[in-house]
């Protein structure tokens, strides 16, 4: 019974441990885009002005 | 050396469009998450209460209900993995890539888990949780040793196309293990279960409950390898957007 509760929880937890660090990537990802686009922006409209 | 973050369609436009692009894949990763949801603790609950104790191994014999959709999906991911490998070299179209790296991550994640509740398995009915001597685990560790040199070939060349040409050329010479360590079990002695343990002239060699539990937590488990393969690809998809932008960035700052 042991191995089987053991064999469970590594799954599980391993699975949702994933998941969470693949949303971590994501929101890391999507923060330096953000960003990112603004600098671009910015510097677009300072090139304008200039 | 050229990188993809570097290649001359590098517009706000395309940002916009993988940003839409970007949207649709997280309606998917929504269905994807609520069919795993609710599929997750049907499963669980199949395996450990619905399906009856085998007379043999015990309870133990419980883990092949997460055991065998983990040994089988790594073979659907790395065949992805070998498809999109091919695609990426004969249309140079770095979607396929992104596909192959993430299925690639995936099956890794999946083989990993495999190999540990094998062991585990191993522990409770042989006594010990492996033997070098047997082909199964011994061409399934292979297996994954490929594939993690395919992960840290990605890690180390970075968004160079060099290392995903290299890293697709590794994804389609590894697929040669996939039918190796399937038909190990028949090819030489093994102590591992062939898969006349699951299927019997067609039909389930299991009984109606065993087999129910063993396809419902099939089912949530591909759920799952879709999930998280659309997830791992929409942030690699994020990332070359965002490396695309700094190159733009630089642009506007060099024009300036």
């Amino acid at each position: 019974m042991g191995y089987l509760i053991a064999a469970f929880s590594v799954v599980w937890v391993g699975l949702i441990a994933y998941l969470g660090w693949i949303a971590l990537r994501i929101r890391g990802v999507r923060l330096e885009l953000e960003t990112t686009r603004a600098l671009v922006e910015e510097r677009e409209a300072a090139n304008k002005q200039a | 050396m050229k990188t993809l973050d570097q290649q001359p369609n590098t517009t706000t436009a395309n940002a916009t469009a993988q940003a839409q692009r970007a949207r649709w894949l997280l309606y998917g990763e929504i269905a994807l998450g609520i069919g795993a949801l609710i599929l997750m603790p049907i499963a669980i609950w199949a395996a450990l209460a619905y399906a009856p104790t085998d007379a043999v191994q015990g309870d133990v014999q419980r883990i092949i209900y997460v055991h065998v959709p983990l040994a089988i999906l790594p073979y659907v991911a790395f065949f992805v993995v070998f498809v999109a490998s091919i695609l990426y070299l004969w249309r140079n179209d770095e979607r396929w890539d992104m596909l192959a790296h993430a299925s690639a991550e995936v099956g890794v994640v999946f083989t990993t888990l495999m190999l540990i509740v094998g062991m585990l398995w191993g522990q409770g009915f042989w006594g010990r949780p492996w033997d070098w001597a047997d082909p199964r685990l011994t061409t399934t560790f292979i297996l994954w040793l490929i594939y993690i040199s395919y992960l840290l070939l990605r890690f180390y060349t970075g968004n160079s196309e060099r290392g995903a040409r290299m890293a697709a050329v590794l994804g389609i010479a590894g697929f040669i293990d996939v039918p190796i360590v399937h038909f190990s079990v028949t090819w030489w002695r093994s102590i591992h279960p062939d898969t006349n343990y699951l299927v019997d002239n067609g039909s389930s060699a299991l009984p109606p409950a065993a087999t129910f539990a063993l396809l419902v937590s099939f089912v949530a488990f591909t759920l799952l390898y879709v999930l998280l393969t659309v997830q791992v690809y929409h942030s690699l998809t994020l990332r070359r957007a965002a490396l695309r932008l700094r190159a733009e960035a630089e642009d506007v700052t060099s024009e300036s």
